[in-house]
């Protein structure tokens, strides 16, 4: 698996997906079950995003027929299961004939307006336009062509001819019927209703005529009332079985249709499918670029050595930011095969430092421009993330226990892979949980992934082989209090006072303390927060018992 | 059916449910009646709402009836359907909505033929389905409604209604004509013809939020909802002279503000919002009560069917002498026994 469910919910990968729409049934479908490029299809990646950059400059000139192709698009049927039932033979009912000459007809539109346009790339060749149009005329057989469909009498002059002998004889029919009736209605004085029926209240004389009469049979009756209708007399019978005969001639030639056009199909059936893969891409690629451009994305680059990331955003996390009248303070930095670790006091956007690498490094392999000013990468294998409180209760594990079994998996895999960590071993005690987190970063140092380490460890600083970088922080420490109010303006006030750049790590950095101040200036008492700056003198002296893990 | 007809022609009525107040009371023969009577006046169009579980037409004994529907008229249906007699149809359009025989297509009738409407399940759905029926160029649709849902009458679905009173209602002839009454007093419910309160109204709804007013104030009540709510101390609280209430009105509610003795004005979105009994109605009409909605239903008549699918029947002229005082000055018809039309 590319990415696990916990790493795209970590990253809001879906979230953010949610926005590539793509009009086609198919489309739609497809989109549901995006495969990202793997290391090795550099080049298909490669070309899907130079194919949106094509399209975002040469096609969107175009608004007027963006409209037209928009609703051919939205308009095309999925013709899948109508193109494997022909492949054996099958013949397609009428509705799914219409569903066919539908595919042809907004194909055609689609391949007129692309040609229109001039978009080369993307166009069919004047040959292929032709044979949508012979098969659209198959369908349609006679001028003009529209949209609809059904067993036209021109399929088939022999279909036409047994057409107009039953009307003949269904006239005559009718004719005689109400020849007969309207002799019975003057002989017994009463009409029929629009059913061609007599309803008579019994006891009446109308009645007793109707009884009486030899033409007319019972049908129905209740306590109140008696239903006749016209009984047919020998000529007509004659002639009904005349008409049975004809509607069974004409099923079977209007089958013979349907046969002839399946026949007529089958050498087209791969290019009907092939066309339909390709205005399905297109529309996928559409779709692509209409989502890059909500977050005003770029397109992203190979590179072999590191991944580079300038100005990039989380465009939901923005949002979010925007809302509580803040704003997104653009990442860059440069991440290289081992370890890389990001330090920063507790609120100085850490976490979201690693949501938005995970996201910009998925969106691109999933073949999207990106939200940043410049992005270089290398196909990864994998992608996984561990971050914030992931406890797998139907397992019954603890934080600390499903951050472990997920890491023991993805240390298995030993292709190239963005391993994402927030914090290894905080869900346990300090000692223990440093060590450990010293541990991870050591090993992954030589194991060659790519792997990005959020900590608050002093100890992990110390590793050797780490690159990193460092949160900005507080930016004032003397003088700054909160504004008490409720939650969002505590957040805003510490906005304010926070610096989210992030720094390239310089020799002689550490760990920031910035904690208890912000514990302070948060409102906890000061004898609370002066005992632990005591504590802090004495620091490494461990006294505590070991706590359990959650 | 002659009344039907000019009304739907002079009012300009382009769209007509047909509901039934229990199963087998004969919407489709109605709908069939109707048919013959509007065919040669404009384009027809056809449909079905509701999920319709009726086997066996009653008039006729025989499986439910098709709908006839005359050449060149439209039909929404499943694919089944229509693939049934393929050669009958021309396929105008796919609708994406889904009814339980699979997508609904819209297709004209080549030839005088019949088929099997397949209920559309949704509210969205029927909406969807009547405007592509418009584009496709049919100025009346008929709407066979589904059995006991008077929602299919909802004013936001088609402009008009026809309902169907049949035998089938009740075991006597006087609980037929009560029920049948209990609905109609409802369906003609009258409009709130004030401005400023239907604005109320619309605001009521959106915000799903249940309105009071006081000396000619409108202000939110103290509330959640109707059911759970406090009434004795509301009404004690505040002289509230009417209520808007934007969901369903039960009768449960309605006794509780009749025990209070509290005739006020009620506000509601449309007759199938309320679910009340016609005693309860009355007797909170007697009390000084008045009941307005934004959007009426345009009612224009009843159909009965005096045969019922248990084998009974009443007389129809007797039923017909029931119903007319109660829908006076709409029409009271019985298309079974009306002579076919002239011309």
């Amino acid at each position: 698996m590319w990415m696990d469910e916990e790493t795209r919910k970590d990253i809001l990968f879906d979230e953010l997906l949610s926005r590539f729409q793509p009009y086609t049934l198919v489309g739609k479908r497809k989109a549901r079950n995006l495969p990202p490029f793997l290391p090795g299809q550099e080049k298909e990646w490669k070309q899907l995003l130079d194919e949106q950059e094509i399209l975002q400059r040469e096609f969107l000139m175009h608004p007027n027929q963006t409209s037209v192709i928009r609703s051919a698009l939205e308009h095309l049927p999925d013709i899948d299961g109508i193109i494997d039932q022909m492949k054996s033979k099958e013949v397609p009912s009428l509705t799914e004939w219409f569903q066919l000459k539908q595919f042809l007809w907004h194909s055609y539109i689609w391949m007129r307006s692309l040609q229109e346009i001039g978009l080369n790339r993307f166009s069919f060749t004047q040959a292929e336009i032709g044979t949508c149009e012979l098969l659209l005329r198959q369908l349609n057989p006679f001028e003009p062509l529209q949209p609809s469909f059904a067993l036209y009498d021109e399929f088939d002059p022999e279909l036409k001819e047994a057409r107009q002998q039953r009307t003949a004889i269904e006239r005559e029919i009718q004719k005689q019927n109400e020849l007969r009736a309207q002799a019975i209605e003057e002989k017994c004085s009463i009409r029929r209703n629009r059913f061609r029926e007599w309803v008579v209240q019994r006891g009446t004389e109308e009645e007793q005529a109707l009884l009486q009469d030899d033409q007319v049979q019972l049908v129905r009756e209740t306590v109140y009332d008696r239903i006749f209708v016209l009984k047919p007399s020998k000529e007509q019978e004659v002639l009904q079985q005349e008409q049975m005969n004809w509607n069974r001639m004409i099923e079977q030639l209007e089958q013979k249709v349907l046969e002839k056009l399946t026949a007529f199909f089958q050498p087209y059936l791969e290019w009907l499918k092939q066309t339909e893969e390709k205005i399905v891409s297109f529309d996928l690629l559409w779709a692509r670029v209409r989502a890059a451009e909500s977050w005003q994305g770029v397109k992203p680059e190979l590179s072999d050595e590191s991944l580079v990331i300038e100005g990039g955003i989380h465009p939901l996390i923005a949002i979010q930011l925007e809302e509580q009248q803040s704003s997104f303070i653009p990442i860059d930095l440069e991440i290289k095969p081992g370890v890389t670790i990001i330090i920063g006091p507790n609120m100085g956007g850490k976490t979201v430092t690693l949501k938005t690498i995970g996201m910009i490094v998925a969106l691109a392999q999933y073949g999207f421009f990106v939200p940043a000013n410049t992005c270089r990468l290398p196909l990864f294998s994998w992608i996984a993330s561990l971050m914030g409180d992931q406890q797998d209760v139907k397992k019954g594990l603890s934080t600390f226990g499903a951050e472990m079994v997920r890491l023991s998996g993805y240390l298995q895999n030993h292709t190239i892979g963005l391993l994402l960590l927030d914090e290894i071993g905080r869900g346990t005690n300090p000692v223990e949980g440093s060590a450990l987190s010293v541990a991870v970063t050591r090993y992954l140092v030589d194991q060659g992934y790519y792997a990005v380490h959020v900590t608050h460890f002093r100890d992990v600083v110390q590793v050797e082989g780490i690159r990193g970088y460092r949160m900005g922080g507080l930016k004032n420490l003397g003088d700054w209090h909160v504004h008490f109010g409720h939650g969002e303006e505590i957040a805003r006030s510490l906005q304010e006072q926070m610096d989210y750049r992030l720094l390239p790590l310089e020799a002689g950095d550490t760990i920031p303390e910035q904690a208890l101040i912000l514990a302070e200036r948060l409102g906890l008492p000061s004898l609370i927060v002066e005992e632990a700056r005591r504590r802090m003198q004495r620091e490494g002296d461990w006294h505590g018992a070991e706590t359990e893990t959650r | 059916m002659r009344h039907f007809l000019q009304q739907i022609k002079g009012q300009q009525i382009d769209s007509v449910s047909i509901i039934g107040l229990a199963k087998n009371v004969g919407k489709t023969t109605v709908c069939n009646a109707l048919i013959q009577e509007l065919k040669d006046h404009c384009r027809l169009g056809v449909a079905s709402i509701g999920v319709d579980g009726e086997e066996r037409d009653v008039w006729s004994g025989r499986p439910k009836p098709a709908i006839e529907v005359p050449a060149d008229a439209i039909v929404a249906t499943a694919g089944a359907l229509i693939d049934l007699h393929a050669g009958h149809w021309e396929v105008l359009g796919s609708t994406g909505v889904e009814s339980i025989l699979g997508e609904t297509f819209i297709a004209k009738a080549r030839r005088d033929t019949t088929i099997k409407l397949a209920g559309i399940p949704t509210l969205s759905g029927i909406n969807r389905v009547i405007r592509d029926m418009k584009e496709a160029g049919v100025d009346i649709t008929l709407v066979d409604g589904a059995y006991d849902r008077k929602t299919s009458a909802s004013p936001f679905i088609t402009v008009a209604t026809i309902l169907v009173v049949g035998a089938s209602l009740g075991n006597s002839l006087s609980q037929v004509i009560t029920k049948a009454e209990e609905v109609i007093q409802l369906f003609r419910l009258p409009r709130c013809e004030e401005e400023e309160t239907r604005k109320w109204i619309q605001k009521a709804q959106m915000e799903a939020c249940l309105y009071g007013q006081i000396e000619g104030d409108w202000e939110p009540l103290p509330v959640s909802s109707l059911l759970q709510a406090d009434w004795k101390k509301i009404c004690q609280m505040k002289k509230w002279q009417a209520i808007i209430v934007p969901g369903a009105l039960t009768d449960r509610t309605l006794r509780q503000w009749i025990q209070l003795r509290w005739g006020l004005t009620l506000y509601l979105p449309s007759p199938t919002h309320a679910f009340v009994s016609l005693s309860s109605l009355r007797q909170f009409f007697r009390m000084g009560g008045k009941i307005e909605v934004l959007t009426p239903i345009r009612l224009l008549g009843v159909a009965i069917n005096p045969v019922s699918p248990e084998g009974f029947s009443y007389s129809s002229s007797e039923m017909k002498q029931w119903l007319e005082p109660i829908c006076s000055p709409l029409p009271v018809i019985d298309c079974m026994r009306e002579n076919e039309p002239d011309g």
